[in-house]
């Protein structure tokens, strides 16, 4: 937190940090939001994933949490189809928030339904 | 007016008698003479420094460290009128309700007093210290502002810090060249520049405080001998009074229960904890910077409810949002790959660092020691032992996943938990320069140096003023809550010297 101690000892750090940060800073981020028609996803959870808005974004995703836990288990699919059967991803997931369902995905807190998904897409084939 | 005088032009030997000696010239011993400036008594209040930074006084702080990489002890603290507040960043915010209480998830936990007990005196330190209306959580307290962030319900509300503010000017208040006049004004007080007190030394039967040895830089030395005495030298120096002040009491004066100079913390400020993303890409000017609102100059943060804190065993901790940062390619994928699922537009997207200030477990093993080194007075330098728990993290974690759930909720953003070990948490450590709990309060001396009224255990004339006394640390920060408690201790002074 900028600002919380005393100036003098800590100017040096925040100069170095300050120059560490400015590297990266940056304005806005553009984040474009893909939607992938359902009847276009194939493989053994083509089925799950068409309940994805962005499939390219949440495979990306699912693969960084691969990466980060590599023992992660395959998700439940069964499991997955009967939770979304009847029932919008959006609902879901705000059920999962509700109930603090939450997954660590490469560091995102995420809800646990949608780091599932993020994992199967990422292994779909 | 008086001036202030000069302990170096003492005749040497000398023995000043007084009713009551504040020994350290920082907010503390300055909010108590200023409070106590109506009695009709003498009031002598010693100084180690100057008017202003002279580096063979700043030296005296020089000390050793081992543990947990820390700020070099003569760089933490200001040895001169005003102490800190010469250098502090002006940060202010009351310490919780729970802060004071038994925590069973905190061991060591709980003040012998309530933040009931210090309520009557935020206004006065608020007013001190020069921030504004004692006003933080209260609904609407800051409106000209405008709305914070929306959050899902939840254990994390947006909270406020105010600053202090020197009338006219843009730094914070340094007590001593802000307060300089009113104590010069004050009849009953002798305000003694370049007085080092050397030695706490009790009668011969350990009953009571008998005299101080003073001494100064250019080899004056003199005694003063009061009927009270209250340190307020901060918390390293405290607990290295009483420690080297051991001709009587062999581990020191009140340590008969080896507490003084134990549970030392600080407020760990690690940088770039998590990164917060708001969909809509808009940010209330008031999280990254401080702005002027309802009559005092603030700035909004993240913390976690009392409930919440109870609840999931949490401690402390007080988020701020730091700079735009511009998220990686997973980053952008999992907020779009989040945000499509609630069917939320990302197209303006922000992304923030967010930093924070830490609430540390109490830990006895953190902690001041004598060395063999002594300095240019011939007092025994510190050692300080640094330590911080790995549970410290894990906790503050907690709350921010809680914060990354609401904002999802409320379909406002999302949270990255950007430190994943250990070495990541220290390799972005810093320190709020915040010396705590050496000398602390508890109403059982097995458990603490200090009762209720600040008074050392077992020795009726000796007080202890400052942060140095606090039980635990809490996430706000000290200085407007220890003046607080000081002017409290000055109404329990008033009672004590009448």
């Amino acid at each position: 937190m900028s600002g919380w101690k005393d100036a003098v000892a800590r100017r040096p750090l925040l100069y170095a940090l300050g120059a560490a940060v400015g590297v990266v800073a940056a304005g806005s981020v553009a984040f474009e939001v893909t939607h992938r028609p359902a009847a276009h996803i194939g493989g053994p959870y083509g089925d799950l994933l068409s309940a994805l808005p962005d499939l390219p974004a949440a495979s990306v995703l699912g693969k960084a949490i691969l990466a980060a836990a590599p023992n992660t288990p395959l998700p439940n699919a069964s499991a997955l189809r009967k939770e979304l059967t009847g029932a919008s991803l959006a609902a879901i997931l705000a059920s999962n928030l509700l109930g603090a369902k939450l997954a660590d995905a490469a560091g995102w807190v995420v809800p646990e339904t949608l780091a599932e998904l993020c994992v199967l897409a990422a292994t779909n084939g | 007016m008086n001036s202030f005088l000069d302990a170096r032009a003492v005749p040497a030997g000398t023995t000043i008698e007084t009713d009551l000696v504040i020994v350290g010239g920082g907010p503390a011993g300055i909010s108590l003479a200023l409070a106590l400036a109506d009695l009709p008594i003498r009031i002598l209040l010693l100084e180690s420094g100057g008017m202003d930074f002279e580096a063979d006084t700043q030296k005296l702080y020089d000390g050793k460290e081992t543990g947990v990489q820390y700020l070099p002890l003569d760089a933490c603290r200001l040895r001169f009128l005003g102490g800190s507040t010469n250098h502090w960043g002006g940060w202010c915010r009351p310490y919780d309700e729970s802060d004071f209480v038994v925590r069973s998830w905190v061991p060591h936990s709980g003040w012998p007093i309530t933040r009931a007990d210090l309520e009557p005196y935020f206004p006065r330190a608020q007013a001190l210290v020069e921030a504004g209306p004692f006003v933080y959580d209260k609904p609407g307290g800051f409106s000209d502002a405008g709305e914070p962030i929306k959050l899902g319900d939840g254990g994390v509300y947006t909270s406020y810090f105010q600053f202090s503010k020197t009338k006219g000017g843009v730094l914070p208040t340094p007590f001593g060249k802000r307060y300089a006049n009113e104590l010069k004004q004050s009849r009953n007080l002798s305000l003694y520049l370049h007085a080092n007190v050397t030695g706490v030394r009790l009668a011969s039967d350990a009953g009571h405080l008998d005299h101080l040895d003073v001494a100064t830089l250019s080899g004056n030395t003199f005694t003063v001998k009061p009927r009270y005495t209250v340190l307020a030298v901060g918390g390293a120096e405290n607990a290295r009074l009483l420690l080297a002040s051991n001709d009587v009491m062999a581990n020191g004066v009140g340590n008969v229960n080896d507490i003084v100079g134990r549970f030392f913390a600080d407020n760990p400020v690690p940088r770039d904890t998590a990164t917060m993303v708001l969909f809509d890409g808009a940010i209330p000017p008031f999280y990254p910077n401080g702005v002027n609102a309802n009559g005092a100059h603030i700035r909004a943060m993240f913390a976690p409810t009392e409930t919440f804190k109870r609840e999931r065993h949490v401690l402390g901790s007080l988020t701020t949002v730091e700079n735009h940062v511009e998220l990686d390619a997973v980053g952008r994928a999992a907020v779009n790959a989040t945000a499509a699922a609630f069917g939320i537009d990302a197209s303006a997207a922000k992304a923030w660092s967010l930093g924070c200030g830490l609430e540390m477990a109490p830990d006895p093993e953190r902690r001041f020691t004598l060395t063999g080194e002594r300095d240019a007075l011939g007092m025994p330098r510190l050692n300080l032992n640094m330590r911080i728990s790995d549970s410290d993290f894990a906790s503050y974690d907690e709350t921010m996943k809680e914060l990354g759930r609401q904002l999802l909720a409320a379909g406002t953003g999302m949270i990255h938990l950007n430190r994943e070990s250990r070495e990541s948490w220290l390799s972005v450590m810093d320190w709020g320069d915040h010396h705590l709990g050496t000398t602390r309060m508890h109403a059982d001396p097995k458990h603490g140096v200090v009762d209720a009224n600040q008074r050392v255990h077992g020795i009726p004339n000796l007080y202890v003023a400052g942060s140095s006394v606090f039980t635990t640390c809490g996430a706000s920060n000290p200085t407007m809550n220890l003046v607080a408690l000081t002017l409290r201790l000055a109404d329990h002074l008033k009672d004590v010297l009448r």
